[in-house]
């Protein structure tokens, strides 16, 4: 297990550490720089900008601005975001905590929902109730995360004011709420955001988890449980569920990285103020190095999720450790 | 299947023919303030936009943008992933260990994030700049799959027996191992598809991807005006193309998936 352990840990570091290489490959070499936006200001000469390149170092060989950046990520330092005017590393435990909570959120809610839906489908296999569900659940997964969270927008908040339009908290009020006021509001924020994530999730896990039920449903276990008086619902949940359960870690590592693409979308959507709305701003702001932090951020949380679910699994089921 | 297949057919023709089909110019922006934000009526069955553009030809016109930009950058993707796969399922040593690793490495970062990278150092980009990187950045899934199939191909005896007849070696992969993985290649890019038409659109509608006055469906939505909802008639019809899109998109592939692999059929 140990070797598993560090086997597997040792992958994803090199996979994390190619990213970033890769990801501070494509800023840099591409044409443009972090301040060519401020060019079309008459105020900023060209001797300015030169300037502005050299205090930041960008007028440096490529090498040993990577080197520099290698060294300052060691050392928890992302650099100076340019369009917040503030450190990185500050922007970043900021950011991420929101993110993790929507995203968190997003998950139980969604698998939680998944589950109960793929096992009834499965109990109730070919009736029309359980044709209309999958039908339902393979259109969901076809529609794109920014119309779902732009019809959630429209529909619930905008339109009949059941939950609030944008933000993770109620700017004028928050501050002034008690401890218990404060968390209600910042939940009344999460509800659709998270929502529109977590039904995305619903969808993707029901379909797995339809199949791995549908094939523990014949097994003699669920048959011989069915044998001694057990009831439906003590046969399909007890016994079958349980063992249909093994594969969902695996999914769910593998849902991370559409999760944090659709949670780019909806927090911008609904002014979540995240990683993934940091980062379209970022985009627009020119901001490399925030752009570079958010992709690293990005890719260690599916990185590390996936690490996680492989080592769960193996806990889970002795079988897969042989593979290593 | 039938149906799927029809709906996919009538949009590409709508593509195809949009300049006969559209009733209005897509980039027309009447300067008079009461043709903004029409909801939906017979002179413009879709409504229009904020800038006072008819909606349905914007719909019309974006077939073409969102449809075309989505086939040909399906199209280098899986022949950027089909050459990679072959050198390092030919190669092996190094060469393949390096590819595969940038493949993990492409694999796990969220795709929108690796295009955010890329449309951040490349600035607003062209019809064209959008293809090359939906095109660059969906090619690792082909390349794994390339890749594994000329491993297990080499070594068989009728791929021996073209090398040992002094065949060049990228002629026995096009004329012996490429053509046994062209319904795979199939069944891939179907469901790339399925996943590109949907990215382009979120890049668009970010703002990040076909840049206005040219109409995508995903930079229409972002034409709606007040508050989400008022103008709902902008959000809805381009939303509904490219969900009835992906929807029959994805009904062909997985259709061709189970034809290709009849084991899959007992799971549906």
């Amino acid at each position: 297990m140990r070797r598993f352990l560090l086997a597997r840990g040792a992958q994803a570091l090199a996979v994390i550490a190619l990213v970033a290489t890769l990801a501070f490959t494509l800023v840099h070499l591409a044409p443009g720089d972090p301040f060519a936006a401020s060019l079309d200001d008459p105020t900023n000469t060209a001797a300015l900008h030169a300037q502005q390149m050299h205090r930041w170092g960008y007028d440096q060989p490529l090498p040993v601005q990577y080197l520099k950046w290698l060294g300052n990520l060691a050392r928890g330092e992302f650099g100076w975001s340019h369009s917040r005017n503030r450190r990185v590393a500050d922007v970043l435990l900021e950011t991420v905590p929101r993110t993790f909570l929507l995203m968190g959120a997003a998950l139980v809610a969604g698998v939680l929902a998944g589950l109960a839906l793929g096992t009834w489908q499965a109990a109730r296999r070919g009736t029309p109730a359980e044709r209309a569900s999958g039908t339902l659940a393979t259109a969901v997964l076809s529609v794109p995360e920014f119309l779902v969270a732009l019809a959630a927008l429209a529909l619930p908040a905008a339109r009949w004011h059941l939950f609030p339009v944008s933000g993770i908290a109620d700017p004028a009020m928050h501050d002034s709420m008690s401890a218990i006021g404060r968390a209600w509001d910042v939940t009344r924020h999460l509800v659709l955001p998270a929502g529109t994530l977590a039904l995305l999730t619903a969808a993707g896990v029901s379909r797995y988890h339809r199949s791995a039920m549908l094939a523990m449903l014949p097994e003699e276990f669920v048959r011989t449980a069915r044998a001694k008086g057990a009831g439906e619902y003590t046969a399909v949940v007890r016994h079958a569920l349980r063992n249909a359960l093994g594969p969902l870690i695996t999914i769910v590592g593998l849902l991370l990285p559409t999760l944090f693409g659709g949670a780019v979308f909806v927090e911008t959507i609904f002014s979540w103020p995240g990683v993934g709305r940091m980062m379209v701003e970022a985009v627009g702001g020119n901001d490399y190095p925030l752009v570079l932090a958010g992709v690293l951020v990005g890719s260690v949380l599916v990185v590390l999720g996936s690490a996680l679910a492989d080592v769960l699994s193996a806990l889970a089921d002795p079988r897969l450790r042989i593979e290593a | 299947m039938k149906f799927a297949a029809a709906v996919l057919v009538l949009f590409v023709v709508v593509a195809v023919a949009a300049p006969a089909i559209a009733p209005h110019d897509p980039r027309a922006t009447p300067q008079s303030e009461t043709q903004k934000n029409l909801p939906p009526s017979g002179a413009h069955p879709f409504g229009t936009d904020q800038y006072s553009r008819d909606v349905l030809s914007r719909v019309i016109y974006g077939a073409r943008v969102s449809l075309g930009v989505a086939v040909v950058a399906v199209m280098l993707a899986l022949t950027l992933g089909a050459a990679i796969g072959a050198v390092a399922g030919y190669a092996g040593g190094w060469t393949d260990i390096i590819c595969m690793r940038v493949v993990d490495a492409m694999l796990s970062v969220p795709r929108v994030l690796l295009l955010l990278v890329l449309v951040a150092s490349t600035g607003p980009l062209t019809v064209g700049g959008i293809i090359v990187l939906l095109g660059c950045t969906g090619w690792p899934g082909t390349s794994r799959l390339v890749r594994g199939e000329v491993r297990l191909l080499k070594e068989r005896d009728y791929v021996l027996a073209s090398r040992a007849t002094g065949t060049p070696e990228w002629r026995v992969f096009v004329l012996h191992v490429l053509p046994g993985l062209v319904p795979q290649l199939l069944v891939t890019g179907t469901l790339a598809l399925a996943t590109v038409i949907p990215l382009e659109a979120g890049l668009s509608f970010l703002g990040l991807g076909v840049q206005p006055p040219t109409a995508s469906w995903g930079n229409i939505i972002s034409d709606a005006a007040g508050r989400p909802g008022d103008t709902w008639w902008v959000v809805l019809f381009p939303g509904l193309a490219i969900v009835c899109t992906v929807l029959a998109v994805n009904t062909i592939g997985e259709r061709l998936r189970e034809r290709i692999d009849p084991r899959g059929r007992s799971r549906a």
